[in-house]
């Protein structure tokens, strides 16, 4: 079974994943990598007002609302970072948890050898606030696994906090926080802004990447089984 | 104490003005402000207040957490107890759609308010057990509060907290699964808090003690959720609790109740507290000097600190035309005088006069279209005439110094201009102080020593930058926003420079025509701090009619564009120009300014990149 996420929203393809993983067939997910940006639409400060306009604010992904954390106290808010800091500062705003509390991830190594740079630029404001960028970590930009890794860490690391995560960067990285709720449902709420995306804002196929879901699953199962033994 | 000192102990307690980020230092530096009182009863209250003016800060004092870091924890010494429940937008918008029409969800999220309300009074029983040592009692209250929620019988809170919360995780399961929600057994809309709250209220000894459910950001409530909770407030007189309800300026959009659709009303059911209007003029300025000079205080750590408004020092009008090249440029104007063959005893009249009169006499000129001589003959001989004119018009002939050039521009500085710039806003006075004390920090000075002018005016500047650039993510209509922040912030930073032969100091607009198709952008404005509105006609005050208001930036921005922060004068704006300015700015801008007999070429634009951005063709 092959699920494309290139051209569906995310509150398309995170509901069909997750109804995917009940079904007993291999699961592959497949992402083709736009070649290029329209470089204007992150590369400045000035210009961030273009996307931002798309925004139709924050609501649950079908399937993944949560509504019973309302005691939570160890919150930390993992926001994954795409070009786009409007995008950041409006999660924070949302979610209302201190500045310290929130752990951003930077896609790198990135598709093109210059855009963690731009993703840096793009969210450098917000960022700045609290001194957010000095916890900022990374995953690989083209990776769900390696996104889910981190969030395991940083669940280890900060002692089983309630994550909230925001996937507002790449795809992958979108694929890796579903896959990491889906897994850990009572420790993860996924915050989504659902914008919608400009027809122009991305252009050809750099790369056609699958993703082995089921493999990837099992072959984390069977660690944990060895690890219980 | 140590300039590095310093910085560590300002950005320790300035640097976080936020409610939500001080967390427990939050009560220590807790300042009750002027309407606390007005909360301080039974009345439900709606507390109406943009974002960073303090309404999260209030709730939370309120709380029984509050309570007990501000009062102590002897109940005797309380006069309620509050439950602070924050609207999560990502858990109340999960209840919608689903093919259930709004007349379910009314239910169930009804049902939702109870758990989530009941929970937190069980959290608040637990608590108050905990600290008289009475270990966990078994309350009879909370069987019947189970039994109201649909919910296996439980003898303590902390039973009945377990139990809420498992029914919490059940509707969550439900919402996110094909599982039908007509299996959920539904609670009638604050039943279930009524038998709970009258337990928690009796816990005085001897008196009463009522229960404040705070609510707070219920602007993120839906449309038929906030009906949901209008019900409560409305019935709330008959039981031992009551509400008060954080909401931002525009926020609260529905009155309508369930059932039969009954709406609630001021002062029936209600009372408002505007904190910005609450804390206009001097209010503001005291409540707002105790908060800095409370943490300046905690930034010298014992030691005798200074007084906040002695570290922020204004400059006079004609202190400021001095800072602004003033004294050549009334060098020049005596000289243009002498030229065009004044009296020697006129040029030596004018000669001893302070440089913002002369500044002042020039301007005139240019304003009354008449020659140097004439307009120093009809102003110097007449002294009155001469301080009404610098009442007048010395304040926006500053704003002419300089406009054609980069650099040098008016200057933003004072505690007073600070506190109007604010405008009641304390998030942004924190910041304005922040900033300025940061800044003089970075440039090797102490906090012994008073923040200069120039570098207080560079604060005053990144402040409402930084507003600006977290704009497009506050709200949905945010980035259509910005645009028209930085459309009216050009169009009143032109008129400021070229007031002569106009109405001085014009920074407020009046919509005219359809403007219903413009109110949401206007709305949106007034939630998020880019605009402030105010009735025009205070006889239409009781109308709520929506054609009673006019707008401004919020003065915040003045600093930003250069125009004056002071309340003054209106212009018109068609809604189709507002809507444009919010589109494309730089189109609209140029029909608005032919039409105010000006041109944008005429002003260089500020060197900032969100300016030139916008309005990059122009130049």
């Amino acid at each position: 079974m092959y699920l494309d996420i290139t051209q569906l929203p995310y509150a398309l393809w995170a509901p069909l994943l997750k109804a995917a993983l009940d079904v007993p067939q291999a699961l592959h997910v497949v992402y083709r990598a736009p070649n290029e940006y329209v470089e204007s639409d992150f590369n400045e400060r000035g210009v961030l007002f273009d996307l931002s306009e798309t925004i139709r604010g924050v609501r649950p992904l079908p399937g993944f609302a949560k509504i019973s954390a309302e005691h939570e106290d160890n919150k930390l808010v993992v926001p994954l970072l795409g070009f786009e800091g409007n995008r950041l500062g409006y999660i924070v705003e949302t979610v209302q948890e201190p500045a310290e509390s929130v752990h951003p991830v930077v896609g790198v190594p990135g598709y093109r050898l210059d855009y963690p740079f731009s993703a840096w630029a793009g969210n450098q404001d917000p960022l700045a606030d609290g001194f957010m960028f000095r916890r900022v970590r990374f995953a690989k930009a083209s990776c769900p696994f390696s996104v889910f890794g981190l969030l395991e860490d940083i669940a280890r690391d900060e002692d089983d906090p309630y994550l909230i995560v925001a996937p507002i960067g790449t795809r992958p990285h979108g694929v890796g926080a579903i896959l990491f709720a889906l897994t850990n449902p009572g420790r993860v709420e996924i915050v989504y802004d659902h914008p919608v995306p400009r027809e122009d804002a991305a252009r050809g196929v750099h790369r056609v990447c699958t993703y082995d879901i089921s493999g990837f699953l099992l072959d984390r199962a069977a660690d944990e089984s060895r690890v219980d033994h | 104490m140590e300039v590095n000192d310093q910085v560590e102990a300002l950005h320790a307690n300035f640097g976080g003005v936020r409610a939500e980020y001080l967390r427990h230092e939050l009560f220590g530096l807790f300042t009750r402000p002027t309407y606390w009182p007005e909360l301080l009863t039974m009345r439900p209250v709606f507390l109406i207040g943009g974002r960073g003016t303090g309404k999260t800060t209030v709730l939370r004092g309120l709380s029984y957490e509050g309570e007990a870091a501000l009062q102590g924890e002897d109940l005797d010494r309380w006069n309620h107890v509050g439950v602070y429940w924050r609207v999560n937008t990502n858990a109340v918008s999960a209840f919608e759609q689903r093919g259930y029409d709004e007349h379910k969800w009314e239910s169930v999220f009804g049902h939702y308010v109870n758990l989530v309300l009941a929970e937190k009074l069980a959290r608040f029983l637990i608590w108050h057990d905990d600290r008289v040592n009475a270990g966990p009692s078994d309350r009879s209250a909370c069987r019947a509060t189970a039994t109201s929620l649909g919910l296996e019988s439980c003898s303590s809170a902390a039973a009945l907290a377990r139990s809420i919360h498992e029914a919490l995780l059940d509707l969550e399961t439900r919402i996110n699964s094909s599982s039908a929600l007509d299996a959920v057994t539904l609670s009638l809309p604050g039943r279930p808090l009524d038998e709970l709250a009258a337990e928690v209220s009796a816990l005085k000894p001897g008196g009463e003690l009522p229960v404040y459910f705070l609510v707070d950001e219920f602007e993120n409530l839906l449309n038929y959720q906030q009906r949901v909770i209008n019900t409560l407030v409305k019935h709330s007189g008959d039981a031992a609790y009551t509400f008060k309800i954080g909401v931002k300026e525009t926020g609260h959009r529905e009155v309508g109740t369930l059932g039969n659709g009954q709406a609630i009303s001021e002062p029936a059911d209600f009372a408002s507290v505007d904190i910005a209007q609450s804390l206009r003029g001097d209010a503001f300025e005291e409540f707002a000097r105790n908060i800095c000079q409370l943490r300046l205080n905690r930034v010298f750590d014992g030691a005798e600190a200074p007084e906040i408004r002695a570290l922020l020092p204004g400059l006079t009008v004609d202190e400021e035309a001095l800072q602004l090249d003033g004294e050549p440029a009334s060098r020049r104007v005596i000289e243009s005088l002498s030229e065009q063959g004044a009296s020697q005893g006129l040029v030596e009249q004018v000669e001893a006069l302070p440089v913002s009169y002369v500044l002042l006499l020039d301007y005139l000129a240019r304003a009354e279209e008449r020659t140097l001589v004439d307009t120093c003959s009809a102003y110097v001989g007449n002294r009155t005439k001469l301080r009404n004119a610098y009442n007048n018009h010395a304040y926006a002939m500053l704003f002419t110094l300089g406009r054609n050039k980069l650099g040098k521009k008016k200057f933003y500085c004072g505690w007073g201009t600070y506190t109007l710039l604010a405008d009641g806003n304390i998030r942004f006075l924190l910041e304005l102080v922040f900033e300025a004390l940061n800044r003089h920090l970075e440039l090797d000075n102490s906090l012994e020593d008073p923040v200069s002018p120039r570098t207080q005016t560079a604060a005053a500047h990144s402040v409402p930058e930084r507003a600006l650039l977290q704009l497009p993510g506050l709200a949905a209509e945010g980035a259509q926003l910005a645009r028209l922040v930085l459309g009216l912030g050009r169009l009143f930073q032109v008129l400021a420079a070229h007031p002569e032969g106009h109405a001085p100091e014009v920074n407020q607009f009046t919509p005219t025509g359809n403007i219903e198709g413009a109110l949401p952008l206007l709305n949106a404005g007034v939630m998020h701090i880019a605009l402030t509105r105010f009735r025009t006609d205070k006889r239409a005050s009781a109308s709520g009619e929506v054609s009673d208001f006019s707008y401004q930036l919020h003065p915040i921005f003045s600093a930003y564009f250069n125009y004056s922060h002071r309340r003054k004068r209106k212009l018109k704006l068609r809604a189709g120009e507002i809507l444009g300015l919010g589109s494309d700015p730089r189109r609209h801008l140029d029909v608005i300014l032919k039409r105010a007999s000006r041109s944008p070429h005429d002003t260089a634009a500020s060197e900032n990149t969100l300016f030139s951005e916008v309005f990059r063709a122009e130049s």
